[in-house]
């Protein structure tokens, strides 16, 4: 029998393989039992019933009394149990999570048949299979909690051990898999969130990325998983607004401040929000088909920190979902999404805490998102999925006024136009398949396997100058340099991945198994080549869980795996044609301008075949623990090292050891002089950094790139379930990130296209200071969320507080790039990275809701208001030396948002 | 200063419609009469109850909570003045939004 299995399960993963590949990217759960009498027999036969919004399925206990349900959206179920001469039993609001397997048990006694004893479910909070270690953010935590972000990235700084979207030390924005109904949601150029969604929209999320099974790809960072609501056989609804205004903000910024930055002054204000929800669910054909459909309007008139006055955000979101079960085990979905972002006031090129509201940009941003799905559950132990999602896009922004800008290079301030035009057309494709067995052989087995082929389009165009295409470079205030650059470049990403994974328990020791393969490659229409080549990514994940009592209370969990960076054509668009020229003509005093200059060619970097695609290794382990029923005591230890750095470098280039002064301390210290420019300036070469060295002008090594990043962290989590009246989260993260490749921003992942500190062109910016702690590195990091149903008068207090340290930085000065022979003045750090931080960061966020509800309908008014106690944690200090457009060293250049209320209005059914 | 006091204001209004809100009975709402308040059970009626309780005929349209919810399982719900209510809503909310795609749109000179 398991060789049939196996040979069947074989055929199947070569015709996925051969179709293309698999990834997981779970959306459905299990729900499993056993039912026995109450001499402890067990009862094959029993006819089971899961119960739910789309109709009932129906199945039997096997020999040994077991059922299973595999291939269960997320929702709250019931399950009744019948067997003749027992009394029926039903167990009620079992809620199926993503990826979770819900055990409900029935112990049947002998009695009538037209009686149904109703038993409480015992609430299970420990999954003692799992290796992973994640949070779940249900309807119910998102309706009840003053939360709410559009994005993926946003919702996952709600889980322990994110912060400022950088998962457990992970690259901020850029790092982590964003997943909405199994369509990923990112920008195929580098990673950061490309489409945005209604929060209402959200029957449930999973957060995770630690201990991840090889389903999971794609991802250094953290993993977010978003399931949509669906439609049902009742009528459901939402109507929801919310409405807030600038006389119900605070400001929050001292007197002390505005000293030390006036610019502060100007604090972020939300002068006029309108949002509202409309959506309706319910069926078509009872038990057949359903739909689903949501309209959003958000609508935010704002006034931004610093100069600008005013930015508006109009954004109509539509969504529609259709879902058909021809028959109980066949599931099809079609999902919709249309979308525009309509903003004005947004900061181009200028540095924010500079721009003017004429400085700023215009963005026109609307996208379609679709995905197709087929589910098949074969009997009560195979389950296929097939998926076909992606989305097609563009956002362009362009300058209110288009005149050429201007930049001081004494005193970093921005002048002149806005400039500044930016052209982003995404498109991406996904075939998504996978296959799920449960088996029994030397235990049992929870096999899936996966296939998954990814197409992907980017075209990004840029003239940071504006129409004009030059910018104007100040010394002092004096007219220098008269610059012009731009690019216009295309990659696609072809991705096919596969994977085979198996949870295997053993009584009480389950090992979870697995095995990923990403085969990525990065194709050029312009050239018609494919341009990165990296080697195959084998992705191993080994884990083991052990139910330490055998009451399914207590677990003890270990793994270790390797994750890859998703695909992104950031990696190799510099390989291809489309950069042009870094251009200079100097300024003469009568303003007329000297023949061009070709400061930094804009040549077709050279690009290694032998290159390994971005890593991050993962050794976890962790003690899950149920306590007093409905409590859970999880704490993980997590150790992360990340390698494979994707960067460039100039072959051949030679360096003369130089001394320049810190202007911090007056010392010296070795800068390094680009000794042969003129015969290396087009040497440009992509490459893993790792073995990277840097020469001296006699040849000699000097020294070695060290990029590297790791993460250590201690993370402690207690929870409780909702149960009279009130439930909380509390959790505490010690971590520490560390390393010479920073956390922070896109450039710092792929490399910074410039000659600052970061970038591994030069020695002066790889081994000077290099090494220290990264800019998510949070030391200390709470997180508590709360909630008391107030009897009486039936008011919902939900309050969430976040505390931790600040963020660290180091300072910085600009070195003349005529000392260093450069084509653009680097700034190189003083101190080493991270040797400062900003102030602890506290705040605290309330929500009351008054519920009525009348003849099934729920109606709910709420009030929210963040920063309660209006404190003005320092989140950014000024870093360059001596100071910025008069903002001195160490001084404030960003403080958290003051005091805001916002009221809104919910009507549900 | 002058957001500081509106906004300890917006806060008192709040709390004064909230206490306001809050102490109106539910079924003013609901639009039907207040049921006269309950006698206290004795201990035998509270045990009959609970027993009453594990002895159910389950409703198979019903959620967790218990509340009746067979109304929205017929499209005659859309009848009844709920069912109207929900229907001016979604017009209303839906309308708006698609007029916002056109009247609001900053269309960028890159795709004219």
């Amino acid at each position: 029998m398991m060789r049939r299995t196996l040979a069947v399960l074989s055929a199947l993963l070569l015709v996925l393989a051969w179709a293309g590949t698999a990834n997981a990217q779970t959306q459905t759960g299990t729900v499993a039992g056993r039912v026995v009498d109450q001499q402890g027999g067990v009862l094959p036969g029993v006819t089971v019933e899961l119960i739910g919004p789309r109709g009932v399925k129906t199945t039997v206990t096997d020999t040994r009394g077991d059922f299973r349900f595999i291939g269960v959206q997320p929702t709250t179920y019931t399950v009744k149990v019948d067997l003749s001469g027992f009394l029926p039993q039903q167990r009620e609001g079992l809620t199926v999570s993503t990826g979770k397997t819900v055990e409900a048990d029935f112990t049947l006694k002998v009695g009538g048949v037209t009686e149904t004893i109703e038993v409480s479910a015992t609430a299970v909070t420990v999954d003692v299979k799992s290796s992973a270690t994640d949070t779940s953010l249900s309807d119910q935590l998102l309706t009840t909690m003053p939360i709410y972000s559009a994005t993926s990235t946003g919702l996952l700084n709600y889980a322990p051990g994110v912060n400022s979207s950088s998962a457990y030390g992970g690259q901020g924005s850029y790092g982590n898999a964003l997943l909405l109904d199994g369509v990923d949601t990112r920008d195929p150029e580098g990673g950061s969130a490309w489409t945005f969604f209604n929060q209402n929209l959200i029957e449930e999320v999973q957060i995770g990325g630690l201990g991840a099974a090889a389903e999971y790809g794609g991802f250094t960072g953290g993993i977010i998983n978003t399931i949509t609501k669906s439609g049902g056989n009742l009528y459901s609804g939402l109507f929801s607004i919310r409405y807030t205004k600038g006389s119900w903000a605070s400001k929050n910024v001292t007197e002390e401040m505005l000293e030390l930055n006036p610019n502060l002054g100007n604090a972020n204000i939300t002068n006029k929000l309108v949002d509202y929800t409309v959506q309706m669910g319910g069926p078509i054909k009872k038990d057949k088909a359903f739909f689903f459909a949501s309209v959003q309007r958000y609508s935010a008139d704002y006034d931004p920190t610093g100069p600008r006055t005013k930015s508006t955000d109009t954004s109509p979101r539509f969504n529609f979902k259709f879902t058909l079960q021809p028959t109980p085990s066949d599931t099809v979905i079609l999902g919709l999404q249309y979308d525009q972002y309509n903003v004005t006031g947004r900061v181009g090129w200028w540095a924010t805490s500079q721009a003017t509201d004429s400085a700023t940009v215009t963005e026109d941003a609307p996208e379609w998102v679709w995905n197709a799905q087929y589910r098949k559950v074969i009997g009560s132990s195979l389950f296929l999925e097939v998926k076909f999602t992606g989305y097609n896009g563009f956002y362009y922004l362009d300058p209110v006024d288009p005149s050429p800008p201007t930049y001081d290079g004494d005193t970093g301030a921005y002048g002149g136009g806005g400039g500044g035009l930016y052209y982003a057309d995404r498109g991406r494709n996904q075939i998504i398949a996978s296959l799920s067995k449960y088996a029994e052989a030397y235990g049992t087995h929870s096999f899936k396997f996966g296939a998954e082929i990814e197409r992907s389009h980017v075209r990004s165009q840029y003239q940071p100058y504006g129409p004009e295409g030059f910018y104007i470079y100040t010394y002092g205030g004096v007219p220098y340099y008269q610059i012009s650059y731009g690019y216009d470049v295309q990659g696609d990403n072809r991705r096919a991945s596969l994977y085979a994974q198996d949870q295997w328990s053993i009584k009480r020791l389950t090992l979870n198994l697995g095995l990923r393969l990403d085969h990525i490659r990065g194709y050029s229409p312009v050239l018609d080549e494919t341009v990165y080549t990296p080697k195959s990514a084998w992705g191993p994940r080994l884990g083991a869980a052990f139910d330490v009592t055998g009451k399914g209370t207590t677990v003890l969990k270990g793994f270790w795996g390797r994750y890859f960076e998703g695909s992104a054509s950031a990696f190799f668009t510099q390989a291809t044609p489309g950069i042009e020229d870094y251009v200079a003509q100097v300024i003469n005093p009568d303003g007329s301008l000297e023949p061009p200059e070709v400061w930094a060619p804009g040549q077709v970097f050279g690009i290694s075949s032998d290159i390994k695609h971005p890593r991050t290794d993962e050794f976890s382990v962790a003690w899950e623990q149920q306590l007093f029923g409905s409590m859970r005591l999880v704490a993980t230890g997590i150790w992360r090292t990340t390698g494979n750095f994707v960067n460039h470098v100039i072959n051949g280039s030679q360096w003369t050891p130089i001394q320049a002064t810190n202007p911090m301390t007056n010392q010296t210290f070795t800068a390094y002089r680009w000794a042969n420019r003129s015969a290396t300036e087009d040497a440009f070469l992509i490459r893993n950094v790792e073995g990277a060295t840097y020469a001296g002008a006699d040849g000699s090594t000097i020294g070695a790139a060290d990029p590297r990043r790791k993460y250590r962290a201690l993370m402690l989590l207690l929870s409780r379930q909702l149960k009279n009246r009130w439930a909380f989260q509390a959790s505490y993260v010690l971590a520490k990130a560390e390393g010479t490749v920073d956390n922070s921003g896109f450039g710092n992942w792929l490399g910074s296209f410039n000659w600052n500190f970061g970038s591994w062109r030069s020695p002066n910016s790889a081994l000077i200071n290099n090494y220290g702690e990264l800019t998510h590195s949070r030391r200390h990091e709470f997180k508590i969320y709360m909630t008391y149903q107030i009897p009486k008068i039936e008011v919902m207090l939900s309050g969430q507080y976040f505390g931790m340290s600040g963020t660290p930085y180091a300072a910085y000065a600009p070195v003349s790039r005529s000392t260093l022979n450069l084509p653009s003045t680097p700034n190189i750090l003083m101190e080493p990275r991270g040797s400062r931080r900003n102030d602890f960061y506290n705040d605290f966020d309330l929500r009351a809701e008054k519920v009525f509800q009348v003849s099934g309908h729920r109606f709910g008014v709420y009030a929210d208001v963040t920063n309660l106690f209006n404190t003005a944690s320092v989140t950014g200090r000024q870093a360059r030396y001596p100071s910025s457009a008069g903002v001195q060293f160490g001084n404030p250049t960003a403080v958290q948002g003051g005091r805001q209320a916002t009221f809104g209005a919910r009507w549900s059914f | 200063m002058k957001r500081q006091s509106r906004f300890l204001q917006m806060v008192s209004r709040t709390l004064v419609a909230a206490l306001v809100m809050t102490a109106i009975p539910l079924p003013v709402f609901a639009g039907e009469p207040t049921p006269p308040p309950p006698s206290r059970p004795t201990l035998t009626v509270l045990v009959q109850q609970a027993a009453a309780v594990t002895r159910i005929e389950p409703a198979r349209e019903q959620t967790a909570g218990g509340t009746d919810k067979t109304q929205f399982a017929s499209p005659s719900f859309f009848k009844k003045p709920a069912g109207v209510a929900v229907l001016v809503a979604l017009a209303a909310g839906v309308g708006y939004a698609i007029y916002s795609t056109q009247h609001d749109r900053v269309s960028s000179p890159g795709k004219k």
